[in-house]
């Protein structure tokens, strides 16, 4: 981005829109978009429909359930957002040599100099319109001489396609706008409500260096932001530090889908990069930190070809590696971390081919490896995530062994000693046939077999709303008492919800 | 064969068992149980309860807990006799007073030497040695088995087998098993039951979630993994002991060692400490007859007769001691300024007057004694002190100070849950959002029944199909009454002679410098355990603060007892019905009865007093009696003989005291049956006991020449009032206070003022409505001033200056750095302030909302923006100059701005009020002022507003509600009948303000409008208003 012309295009509302443009029906139900299907998602929009039963942004699925009967829940999708933008950056860089996506469906491009090609910067902008306008999504163009006045001209644009606000008419354009109209921390928000300033115009009458007395940087920038001087626009709360840029979230309710993590990853991107541009550089490797409910973290490193400040190059990154890796417990804080920029590309991992992998730490980074590990849960389809490995103290357990006190002492486990046993997930429908209550034969791979000797019932009950259950297990020996090699042992269950056997474990 | 559960936790393990004592007994009951055990955690909370509960149902209480070791084992302790009581109520008090709150440890040296009479079990699973075989460390176990059984003796300590279906508890069972056999231990059987029936087990998981702050979700493996414990037959445990049936066998062993009962504790009190090795006796007497001659100057006969007779029955109920320390408490005020007054019956003993116990003379007011002392009550007699609300703390620590920690302790009270506590806890744990959390827990404060609270709900617009919602009700309903925590009396303080420690465990207060123990004040009685209430009384705080004030100002010294009660200017005010603030008459009934009543003398305000009670009211006794007073009626009495009894209230019997003298004068009762009578008729009535008393009494009447029906009509009225009603004693003390602050309302107005305010929470009134009524009153309010104010608010003159206590950011430390900054000197800007007292942001930004640095010739909005640059300073930055550019630029708040800003910063405004803001506007729609009210002929429709200050709902109105709306010219007080009610019910609950579209009802000078129309008023934007207090 090298002139003096920015032009901002806006697809309003775009993870909605993506769901609408797919299914159309649903302008006419309650419905609302979420992160996933899981209670504890929240909803990130909400139609009109279900907004007039109470429904807001933020909520969770089971809290938005007990408002409003036969809501209708999309779960958002990342995949098709990204083509849907993909699609959308495509035709735009046939208008711009820089075009740059900040967060869904908001595209920069650099528009200075483009006159002379489109003779005036309304033709430019009409020819944009037109040009995603097939995409099938309603989009507004502001075009202004920073990004802060052009990405404020489209959204104020109201029924106007497009706003162009001349070079020099900034403070004008914005004197009448509200405060909110900026990008405000709540507490300055709230702070200027009480000193009584409502306009733009009011607040860019302060003198900055006074702005900057009371707030700070913030301050300064919105003293820049208010008449309309800011040459970059992006507003940034600090300044990034040398060594490394990073930003996370500690979420209330875990996450347990790739989808989710990638639109928090988004999230927490794109203010990096934004803050990373302002210095001119690009970037070509994030990490990605997980914080798992079991207390444990997961890294993920992701690269692209060339530095980019792209954050849809990223996540296209992303998405296959989450595909391909299996959450084992819940996401409830995410990290994203920008290492210096200068060796981000010379330091990825290698492995050397020839090196024996005795100590697998000492090739490998340790962050790398992990061990499967107990988890907190009644059911023992439940109770298993995976930990780091630590070369020291391979045996340490999960924090939250030591953290919490399961009722009763009951610990992580519920039945018997796990550590011999290979669990099926999810449990697998078997055949059991009783007489008088005694468990006699088990239908468990293609022959129906005697059962020779059972322990058991144990029960487990519970589950509430989630996964209902009451299980009978039991453990069960199949075949021949006299030789262990042809001994088998299986932990099975009756639901009696359900009144099925399942399979759930077999033991070593 | 029978079973005894001995290890069951009720709801009184605090959010570890999900079923009441009570329900524990219910199902014991209906399986047949010989014997029942309550096992509850660190604790004897619930055995009272317990004990009566079980008793009641044939089966034998076992009384036990759970203890806590300080290695975080538990181990259970059942007691044998009344030594291993006292020891067991030792050991838990001794871990609860060394331990930190909710985290009693009991020190393996504490058990040591408190085994005496105590058989243990080795516990649950987190027990040592079941633990210890869990892990796979038998040799442990097998070491710490033989150790207990060291420590307990061979025949008191036993392995306790539990198995609730779980493959760990197959392997622990089968460990101790072996253990048993090993080291000669018997084993016995439990079932470590949390709740009555399976049914109840949804609710345990709510109270476990509840009690580790976390959701159904979150929760996993914090919940118990199926719903195995239940009380379970003898059969069932048969069947799961099958191979072990001695461990059933021995439930009942156990059951045969374990006898002691709630009724072998022996309680007293302690000597007090006489002069000259006088007896008690000999003192009280003394004592008594030196405060008769202070009191009374010379002895009259009716006097020495009085004094003799109650001083033979306290004498006979060998109650001289606590008559002595009564009095010494009493006498630690008096010496020490605190203002401080008997109340209840103890107004009825003219010994009690005579030791200064009590301010009411009984022998001039011809008070019963026998409604204070009777020989034939089992339970001590009640005196309760009322004390300045802001120096009780001081007589508390005095007594601890006198007996010591060992001898005295105040009464717990426990916390249940009721409708707000359980929905916003049950919300929360069933995962719903913060916000609607909130919103569920106003709009379900109050809910008689689940129909009720399904409305509710359904009000709510939550969608009642959803199973959440389904679930939130139910486990709602489900709750009530639960006990959550334990907090303390307002002022039950019990005194012993030997330790309480061995009567009842006691632990530690969450306030400092205070012990509880861990029964409350009904379950004292049963163990007859002397109580002294020693209350604090915001209007005794208000009386005293304001004495203090007027001396200070004025140079006048007010001594109560010089007053002469019969200032017809006092008395002028109270029928007036202008009696915002004043003691007891302020309430909206209160001030509807005065003008008709009209009090002219203090015995009419001991009447007022007493009137308007759930008692007279439901005896219908309030009408006729105001009828007889205004001579719209005839007086007459049910018959001749009760005459002098009723005389003075005008043949409608009013006090409680009334209805026993009725019992003697018609019925030929003695006043200890009389008083046996009340006591019948109160609010545990037993309808048995109900009968039986009712034909004694007519019997008694028919037999005195009172005919059937008179008779019938005077025991309904009895049995009205007998509960609910005032004993004439009591009323008499609080007439007292009604008149002397009427007295400081009428001649000292701003020292009433400012000591009310400074005397909040208290009344029925907002301290935004007392502003507001003060200034009616023509007193000049001021605002807080950083340069004048004080943490309390203050005289200035003729005017009144609020203090800081009024801003909501500044709590208990502001306070104390404020006030060590102002005896300094005062601020002399807003830099010396926010440099001297280096507050929290807020508080700044707060205090220039408010408009508190106006000294200094800032507006609001100026000292907001220099706040702002202040607080960003280091103290080297002062010099820095004001920057007049920017407070050019700020726009100085406009009128509304401002009342929003107080609002939001103090919920009062000394400025207009919001009503005044609209006025224009809604006599533009033609609706009326509450003052344009008086000017409207009755009968006649109008629409009036005003922000909703009171809603009340009295039990006894029937479903009415009263609102009562407040504007800038007063109140206009509301009726809303029962079906207007239930049609705009969410207007009228929800709105801070009204309009009211109703007739006008005018009679004895009250007005009321009967709503018929309820439509919430808008009020203009931002600006808040008053928050309403809600009554039933």
């Amino acid at each position: 981005m090298t002139g003096e012309r920015v032009a901002c295009l806006l697809a309003p509302d775009f993870p909605v829109a993506v769901c609408l443009r797919a299914d159309p029906s649903l302008r006419l139900k309650p419905a609302a978009l979420a992160e996933n299907d899981f209670d504890a998602a929240p909803i990130i929009a909400v139609n009109h429909a279900a907004s007039r039963a109470g429904l807001l942004p933020d909520m969770t699925l089971a809290q938005a359930g007990t408002l409003c009967p036969g809501l209708v829940v999309r779960v958002r999708e990342i995949t098709r957002e990204i083509e849907e933008s993909n699609a959308i950056f495509k035709k735009l860089q046939r208008f711009s040599p820089f075009v740059e996506e900040t967060s869904p469906g908001k595209f920069f491009l650099d528009a200075a100099g483009l006159t002379l090609l489109h003779r005036s910067e309304a033709a430019f902008a009409a020819r944009i319109i037109a040009a995603i306008r097939p995409l099938g999504y309603p989009v507004k163009v502001g075009i202004a001489k920073n990004r802060f006045v052009a990405e404020t001209a489209a959204r104020v644009s109201g029924a106007v396609p497009y706003t162009i606000i001349p070079s020099g008419r900034e403070r004008t354009f914005l004197e009448n706008l509200p405060v909110a109209d900026l990008p405000l921390s709540p507490e300055t928000r709230a702070m200027l409500h009480d000193l009584g300033l409502k306009t733009i115009g009011q607040l860019a009458a302060f003198p900055a260096n006074e702005m900057t007395r009371r707030f700070g940087r913030e301050g300064t920038a919105l003293s820049r932001l208010a008449r309309g001087d800011d040459t970059d626009a992006t507003f940034s709360p600090a300044e990034p530090s040398d060594d490394e840029l990073s930003n996370e979230i500690h979420l209330v309710s875990p996450i347990y889908t790739a989808g989710a993590v990638t639109s928090y990853v988004r999230q927490l991107l794109s203010p990096l990069l934004g803050a990373l541009g302002k210095f001119s550089r690009g970037c070509g490797c994030v990490t990605i930190m997980l914080e798992l409910d079991n207390h444990t973290q997961q890294n993920l490193p992701v690269t692209v070809e060339r530095p980019t400040l792209s954050v849809s190059r990223f996540l296209r990154q992303l998405l296959p590696l989450l595909a391909g890796f299996k959450l084992s417990a819940g996401v409830t804080g995410i990290k994203v971390t920008i290492p210096e920029a200068a060796t981000l590309l010379s330091e990825q991992l290698a492995f050397s081919s020839n090196e024996k992998i005795s100590s697998p730490e000492r090739t490998i980074d340790s962050d790398l490896i992990y061990v499967p590990q107990l988890c907190a849960a009644i059911l023992p389809e439940q109770k298993f995530s995976l930990a780091p490995f630590s070369p020291r103290n391979t045996d340490r357990r999960p924090r939250t062994m030591e953290d919490r006190q399961p009722a009763d002492g009951l610990r992580a486990c519920v039945m018997g000693n796990v550590s011999g046993l290979r669990l099926l997930q999810p449990p697998r429908r078997i055949e059991i046939t009783t007489t008088d209550s005694r468990l006699r034969e088990a239908g468990i791979g293609r022959h129906r077999q005697p059962i020779r000797r059972y322990h058991g019932p144990w029960e487990l009950s519970g589950g509430w709303w989630s996964v209902d259950f009451n299980r009978l297990y039991y453990e069960i020996q199949i075949g021949d008492d006299r030789s262990s090699s042809h001994r088998q042992l299986y932990l099975v269950f009756f639901e009696r919800t359900s009144s099925r056997w399942f399979l759930q474990g077999i033991f070593d | 064969m029978n079973y005894t559960e001995l290890h069951c936790h009720s709801n009184f393990s605090f959010l570890d068992g999900a079923s009441h004592p009570e329900a524990l007994v219910e199902r014991a009951y209906q399986l047949g149980y010989p014997a029942l055990a309550l096992t509850d955690h660190n604790g004897l909370y619930g055995i009272v309860r317990f004990s009566q509960a079980a008793l009641s149902k044939g089966i034998k209480p076992i009384f036990g807990a759970e203890i806590t070791l300080d290695d975080d084992h538990h181990l259970l302790l059942l007691v044998k006799n009344p030594t291993g009581y006292a020891n067991l109520s030792r050991l838990l008090s001794e871990a609860q007073l060394k331990s930190k709150k909710g985290e009693a440890r009991v020190t393996r040296d504490l058990l040591d030497g408190h085994r005496e009479g105590i058989i243990a079990l080795s516990g649950c699973m987190l027990g040592e040695i079941p633990k210890a075989l869990l892990d796979g460390n038998t040799n442990d176990a097998r070491r710490a088995a033989a150790r207990y059984r060291e420590l307990f003796g061979r025949d008191n300590f036993y392995l306790e087998l539990q198995h609730h279906n779980l493959p760990m508890h197959q392997t622990v069972c089968a460990g101790l098993a072996r253990l048993g056999r090993a080291l000669d231990i018997p084993l016995v059987a439990t079932n470590n039951a949390h709740y009555a029936a399976p049914e109840d087990r949804p609710l345990q998981d709510v109270l476990t979630c509840i009690r580790h702050h976390t959701t159904l979700d979150d929760a996993r493996d914090l919940l118990y993994p199926n719903a195995e414990r239940y009380l379970k037959s003898a059969e069932q445990m048969s069947r799961q002991f099958a191979r072990l049936p001695e461990a059933i066998e021995n439930t009942q062993a156990i059951t045969e060692q374990c006898w002691f009962m709630l009724r072998d504790l022996k309680t007293s009190l302690p000597d007090f400490p006489t002069p000259d090795g006088q007896s008690t006796r000999a003192c009280l007497r003394h004592l008594t007859y030196r405060g008769a001659k202070k009191r009374y100057g010379e002895l009259t006969a009716e006097v020495v007769n009085q004094l003799e007779h109650e001083l033979r029955l306290i004498n006979k109920l060998d109650l001289t001691g606590y008559f002595l320390i009564v009095r010494d408490i009493a006498r630690f005020c008096n010496e020490n300024g605190i203002l401080c007054q008997g109340r209840g019956s103890a107004a009825n003993s003219a010994v009690c007057y005579c030791l200064e116990i009590t301010a009411v003379d009984p022998i001039r007011l011809r008070l019963l004694f026998e409604r204070f002392i009777s020989e034939e009550r089992s339970e001590p007699p009640d005196i309760d002190i009322d004390i300045a609300n802001n120096r009780r703390e001081e007589v508390i620590q005095y007594v601890y100070n006198k007996y010591g920690r060992e001898h005295a302790a105040m009464v717990c009270e426990v916390i249940t849950y009721r409708g707000r506590s359980a929905v916003r806890d049950i919300a929360k744990v069933l995962g719903f959002s913060l916000e609607e959390t909130g919103k569920l827990a106003k709009l379900l404060d109050h809910y008689s029944n689940s129909k009720e609270l399904e409305e509710r709900v359904r009000e709510t617009r939550l969608n009642t199909d959803n199973k959440r919602v389904r679930l939130l009700i139910d486990l709602c309903r489900r709750i009530r009454r639960f006990p959550r925590h334990l907090g303390i009396h307002v002022g039950g303080m019990i005194i012993t002679k030997k330790p309480l420690t061995q009567i009842v465990p006691i632990e530690n207060a969450t306030m400092p410098d205070r012990s509880v123990i861990q029964w409350d004040k009904d379950d004292t009685g049963e163990v007859r355990l002397v109580k002294i209430d020693l209350l604090g009384l915001g209007m005794l705080s208000l009386i005293d603060t304001a004495f203090k004030m007027i001396e200070k100002h004025r140079g006048i010294r007010i001594d109560p007892a010089g007053l002469t009660y019969d200032d017809p200017k006092v008395y002028d005010l109270v029928c007036s019905a202008d009696t915002v603030g004043i003691f007891q008459i302020e309430s909206r009934a209160q001030m509807n009865t005065l003008p008709r009543h009209r009090p002219r003398c203090f015995y009419d305000l001991v009447v007022e007093v007493a009137l308007i009670r759930p008692g007279p009211i439901q005896g219908d006794m309030v009408h006729p009696y105001l009828r007889r007073r205004n001579g719209e009626e005839k007086v007459t009495y049910p018959h001749s003989s009760l005459e002098p009894i009723l005389k003075r209230t005008l043949g409608v019997p009013l006090f409680q005291e009334q209805g026993m003298q009725i019992a003697v004068a018609a019925a030929g009762f003695t006043p200890s049956q009389a008083d046996e009578l009340r006591r019948a008729m109160g609010h545990k009535r037993s309808k048995e006991k109900m009968d039986a008393l009712k034909e004694r009494l007519i019997v008694g009447m028919l037999a005195n020449g009172i005919d059937e029906q008179a008779a019938c009509r005077i025991f309904v009225q009895m049995a009205a009032f007998a509960d609910f009603g005032f004993a004439e004693s009591h009323a008499a003390s609080f007439a007292l206070l009604v008149y002397v602050s009427a007295f400081l309302k009428v001649y000292y107005p701003q020292e009433f003022y400012c000591a009310l305010l400074n005397s909040q929470p208290m009344g029925f009134y907002s301290p935004s409505t007392i502003v507001y009524e003060a200034r009616q009153r023509g007193i000049r309010m001021l605002g807080v001033d950083v340069s004048t104010s004080r943490w309390d608010c203050t005289v200035e003159g003729d005017k009144v200056r609020l203090g800081f206590r009024y801003v909501k950011s500044l709590g208990p430390a502001a306070k104390e750095k404020i006030e060590y900054e102002l005896e300094k000197g005062p601020f002399v800007s807003p830099a010396d302030f926010v440099f001297r007292t280096r507050l929290d942001q807020d508080c700044f930004e707060q205090l220039a909302l408010i408009g508190a640095f106006r000294c200094f010739g800032l507006t609001r909005r100026q000292a907001l923006w220099e706040i702002l640059s202040l607080s960003r300073k280091s103290d080297d930055e002062l010099s820095l100059t004001v920057p007049e550019e920017s407070f050019r630029l700020l726009r100085p708040m406009a009128l509304g701005e401002r009342l929003a800003a107080d609002f939001r910063g103090m919920e009062l405004s000394t400025g207009p009020h919001p009503m005044a803001l609209l006025r224009r506007r809604l006599e533009r729609e033609g609706i009326l002022s509450s003052n344009d009210l008086k000017t409207v002929p009755g009968r006649r429709t109008v629409r009036v507003a005003g922000v909703v200050v009171i809603r009340q709902r009295p039990v006894t109105a029937r479903g009415f509600l009263f609102v009562t709306l407040e504007d800038e010219t007063g109140f206009a007080n509301i009726v809303v009948k029962p079906n207007y009610m239930q049609r705009c019910r969410r207007a009228i609950v929800y709105s801070k303000a009204l309009v009211v579209r109703g007739t006008v009802e005018k009679k004895d000078g009250v007005i009321n409008v009967i709503g018929c129309e309820f439509t919430p008023l808008r009020m203009t934007r931002n600006l808040d208003t008053p928050r309403s207090r809600d009554f039933r």
